[in-house]
């Protein structure tokens, strides 16, 4: 009799928790209460907690290899390399590079803050986490979530789950992370100077855009295709102004499809056993230390193009090189308000705040052409 | 002598303070502009009154659009 | 591969892309420019 109740104990998942799992469960309702009170990047923190929960429910077999719901959709999904290309085709749909094109040399700002990412490739690799790892790592200091989680499914699949959210909710917070950042590396005369009025750009211009691009950087970096193409396609939907229909569903339905399916086997990634180790936990720090590196090189860099250029940047532009769309740019724009209330800097962010989602693409597929197996 | 108020980017304008006859003091507030989910307080350019509003509320503007005029 | 020298190679190939984009950009400015100008010289050459 009592070993008959302890078999039917046993088929239950209480007989299987851990106190690891059930750590993971109040990581996983803080996220799923993050999204909701305060809607830090609500679409994908909400799937992402909810996966979690789900993944650390014992005999679920959610993630058990072949069966498993949320492994199909890991599987097929991400590891196939499926869903981030699908949301730059997204985001494609939703850029305008008119404030880029209208202002190119901003674009060098973009690549400037990818310098971050090396450096906290560099430091983490001196950590000791290995060389495909520190790439991953460094990658979150690009602030584009589907990039970090592209180049993790290839490089560093065990650390995907921690990655995809310290670059998502650090970009949630870049308004709090880059402000102060801002404030120390430039004088308040430099935080004041005033963008000469861009260029018009033709709607030719726009239309050519992501074609030359597109050749350009594929030509010259083959890995980063699978996500320019996507990128640039979506672009040319939203210019050529004849498919409204592909533009829409690119922009709404396709991504919001991708976006359940790109948010709950990342949580999924995050069971007990894989997450709670020091070594995942402190990519946290390095993550923040990358966010931190990117937004230092971008605003660097613009006050060295400063030294040498006649026309002065306001170098606050260079913090919207991280590619946090369109935080960084807002962020710049308010700490330029601060400094004089007449200083309207968010066209001119958005300039470099695009070129740093091509510089991010770039990185990964320069890390990838070095590093993939 | 006429003073033109333009916008200062592009965007949407949420609220105006200002319309025909509305005397302005320069560095006030005179409208809120929306862009990118952001709402952006315009000021006054100069002091005087306003002869012709050009835009109203809920209008999307360019960059340098003509808003309204001061007398 | 060591972590210096892809270190080095990714700063410098993502810079070098990115001047590869800023000189496209230019270029393709410079031809958008010369068309429309041709095609209004050609309008005004009707009249």
């Amino acid at each position: 009799m009592i070993n008959n109740l302890h078999s039917l104990l046993n088929t239950t998942g209480f007989a299987h928790l851990t106190p690891g799992m059930i750590i993971m469960w109040c990581i996983g309702l803080i996220l799923i209460y993050l999204a909701i009170k305060k809607q830090y990047e609500p679409l994908l923190l909400l799937p992402i907690g909810f996966g979690i929960l789900l993944v650390n429910l014992p005999l679920s077999g959610l993630m058990e290899p072949d069966v498993g719901l949320l492994w199909k959709f890991y599987h097929y999904g991400i590891h196939w390399e499926i869903i981030p290309p699908l949301i730059f085709l997204g985001i494609g749909a939703f850029t305008d590079f008119g404030p880029m094109l209208a202002n190119p040399r901003l674009i060098f700002l973009g690549a400037g803050a990818q310098a971050g990412v090396y450096l906290t490739f560099f430091a983490s690799h001196a950590m000791g986490y290995n060389i495909m790892e520190a790439a991953t790592i460094g990658m979150i200091g690009g602030a584009d979530g589907p990039t970090t989680i592209f180049i993790a499914s290839k490089l560093a699949p065990q650390l995907l789950g921690a990655c995809a959210v310290a670059a998502y909710s650090y970009m949630a917070m870049v308004p709090i992370i880059q402000p102060p950042i801002m404030r120390l590396m430039t004088t308040k005369a430099e935080r004041k100077i005033k963008m000469a009025k861009p260029r018009p750009v033709s709607k030719r211009e726009k239309l050519l855009f992501p074609i030359v691009s597109t050749f350009l950087i594929i030509l010259l970096i083959p890995a980063s295709a699978p996500l320019i193409s996507m990128l640039m396609l979506g672009n040319l939907f939203r210019e050529s102004g004849v498919v409204e229909r592909l533009k829409g569903a690119a922009q709404n339905e396709l991504m919001n499809i991708v976006t359940i399916f790109l948010g709950l086997p990342i949580g999924a990634t995050m069971h007990a056993d894989i997450f709670l180790q020091p070594k995942v936990l402190f990519i946290f720090v390095l993550g923040l230390i990358a966010f931190v590196l990117s937004t230092m090189t971008g605003l660097l860099l613009a006050k060295i193009m400063n030294v040498f250029s006649k026309e002065k940047i306001n170098p606050l532009l260079g913090a919207a090189g991280v590619s946090a769309v369109p935080m960084a740019a807002r962020v710049v724009h308010k700490v330029g308000i601060e400094a004089d209330k007449r200083n309207y800097l968010i066209m001119y962010a958005m300039g470099p705040n695009v070129a740093g989602v091509i510089g991010t693409v770039i990185a990964a597929g320069i890390f990838i052409t070095l590093l993939a197996p | 002598m006429t003073t033109e108020i333009t916008a200062p980017l592009p965007g949407k304008i949420v609220r105006l303070d200002i319309e025909p006859g509305t005397s302005i003091e320069q560095d006030t507030e005179i409208m809120v502009i929306e862009a990118m989910k952001m709402e952006t307080i315009v000021y006054a350019p100069c002091d005087g009154v306003i002869e012709k509003m050009i835009k109203k509320v809920g209008d999307e503007v360019e960059d340098g659009d003509l808003i309204a005029t001061v007398a | 591969m060591s972590p210096a020298s892809i270190f080095i190679q990714g700063i410098v190939s993502v810079f070098f892309g990115m001047t590869l984009l800023y000189l496209s950009i230019k270029i393709t400015a410079f031809f958008v420019d010369r068309i429309a100008q041709k095609t209004k010289g050609g309008i005004q050459d009707d009249k």
